[in-house]
């Protein structure tokens, strides 16, 4: 079955989004690939972190002083965050935004609290659907919302009769396939080193692939070489790794343990097992090191040159 | 690590580009056909029944005001398609180009006659990647590999995972065009 594949691209989440959906006739596609947008433009508007109006913003404010009731993304993206600070005892922190501030990733929407809060002070009422804060501090949702993001498109377009499809927000995506033996989607990975330059890395026919690193890039006036990982314990940077790809069943996980991966290294391995997940790290010398299975996860037999880590 | 079974492997990042590639791009999906301006507008519009396309040249009065609004590298030319249902003017779609670090848009927004953004959606995109921008130093390390057969892979594919790209370029050409569709609101007035 070769079916028509239909593109389109919009700026959300911060970033370039891409929509790719093959589905047998184009009406089918097209309708999929509105209710792709659909779900990242509402995801989007719930959780910019610098939108005055969004939930997300809202929290920021006033969380600290009474409970704030959010939407059902909001919640489940919040819940998948404190789930992952949970099992990386803290490592994974979505109260780190003033950190990025301070490294001017973060354009700042307000003064920032003064003291940098940590994940275990945001709490959440599943009953009653609301958020309350301990303290004062900055929420950023950023990566985790924009792998929920992709998530939730990929689950609009699997209700929709198409074959195969692929979701790019910015370099975390998530394919979908309808049957097993349809053809994956080529990926590449940027090298950290040079922007410019893409590596060819394998297929991925199913699941997710996320990767953080050092350049942030595309944000004028800014400095290109500025990690976004960063020590919840301490506000610092890591100089490991310059750049920490995950492949996942799902994007949110993925997006969120390229994080821990960055901090950790090779000891997130029972992690990354725990979530059948696996790990790629770039180093500053130009050597990726793959924990086991990724090259499976990405459909690519080991590339000559390889060896074990002794 | 002393679990063999269990350990992380290291390669060189220039081997993945060598390594068996004819296996790695099966003949999958065609390039999708972007969006065109056209499309775009009756996407856009959907109650209009007549498009007017023009083209208008900014002059370098205009590009130093644009520039105050926000700065991005942006061409001096802009394409207009005008929407009109019968004697009204709906509103007008913009096409232009912005071009940050490492990628070059071409997108469309769609304004309504008020002013108000209809849709904005991406028509092209392109990135400078591959390896025709390589330094000599790179190339160097493909010596004997297959630095005459040019490498192809990454052509059509836009799948690239990497620290995120921010959109802040295009939001500067948004924002710029937005302050454009003004000024000639304005004139056209007087």
């Amino acid at each position: 079955m070769k079916g028509v594949p239909v593109r389109r691209m919009r700026p959300l989440l911060g970033t370039y989004v891409q929509v790719e959906v093959i589905a047998e006739g184009a009406a089918s596609a097209e309708r999929a690939m509105e209710a792709a947008f659909l779900r990242i433009e509402a995801v989007h508007r719930a959780m910019s972190f610098h939108t005055p109006d969004s939930e997300l913003s809202q929290l920021n404010r006033e969380a600290h002083r009474q409970p704030v009731a959010v939407g059902s993304d909001t919640l489940a993206v919040l819940r998948r965050a404190l789930y992952l600070s949970r099992v990386s005892d803290g490592r994974f922190d979505p109260c780190i935004a003033p950190h990025l501030v301070r490294a001017a990733l973060l354009p700042a929407p307000a003064s920032p609290p003064e003291e940098t809060g940590r994940w275990s002070c945001v709490h959440l009422d599943e009953d009653r659907r609301t958020v309350r804060f301990s303290q004062a501090l900055w929420l950023d949702l950023g990566g985790l919302a924009k792998g929920y993001a992709v998530d939730a498109a990929i689950e609009a377009i699997a209700g929709h009769p198409v074959e195969r499809a692929l979701v790019n927000a910015g370099g975390d995506m998530r394919a979908f396939r309808r049957t097993p033996g349809q053809p994956g989607f080529p990926v590449s990975l940027r090298n950290p080193a040079d922007p410019r330059e893409t590596l060819p890395l394998g297929q991925l026919e199913h699941g997710a692939l996320a990767t953080s690193g050092e350049a942030l890039l595309g944000r004028p006036g800014s400095d290109a070489g500025l990690s976004p990982l960063v020590d919840p314990t301490n506000g610092l940077r890591p100089a490991q790794a310059r750049s920490i790809t995950v492949a996942a069943p799902e994007c949110w996980l993925a997006d969120g343990l390229t994080k821990i991966v960055g901090l950790l290294g090779p000891d997130s391995q029972p992690i990354l097992d725990d979530h059948g997940c696996h790990a790629a790290i770039i180093d500053p010398s130009g050597h990726l090191h793959a924990s086991p299975g990724f090259w499976q996860a990405v459909n690519r037999s080991h590339p000559p040159g390889d060896h074990s880590d002794a | 690590m002393n679990n063999t079974a269990k350990a992380w492997t290291t390669t060189p990042l220039v081997a993945l580009v060598s390594a068996g590639l004819p296996a790695l791009c099966p003949p999958t999906v065609q390039a999708a056909p972007s969006m065109s301006p056209e499309q775009a507008a009756h996407a856009a519009f959907p109650e209009a029944d007549r498009f007017d396309t023009r083209s208008l040249r900014l002059s370098s009065e205009q590009l130093h005001n644009l520039d105050a609004v926000a700065p991005v590298r942006q061409r001096g030319e802009v394409r207009l398609i005008d929407a009109w249902a019968g004697t009204r003017l709906i509103g007008t779609l913009y096409i232009d180009d912005v071009i940050g670090k490492v990628e070059w848009v071409t997108y469309a927004l769609a304004l309504a006659a008020d002013g108000s953004v209809r849709s904005l959606e991406i028509l092209e995109y392109r990135e400078t990647h591959g390896f025709e921008v390589r330094t000599p130093s790179w190339r160097k390390q493909f010596s004997g590999r297959r630095v005459d057969t040019p490498f192809r892979f990454g052509e059509d594919i836009k799948n690239i995972s990497g620290a995120t790209l921010s959109c802040a370029h295009l939001t500067a050409g948004v924002q710029r065009l937005m302050a454009l569709h003004t000024q000639l609101a304005k004139t056209a007035a007087r």
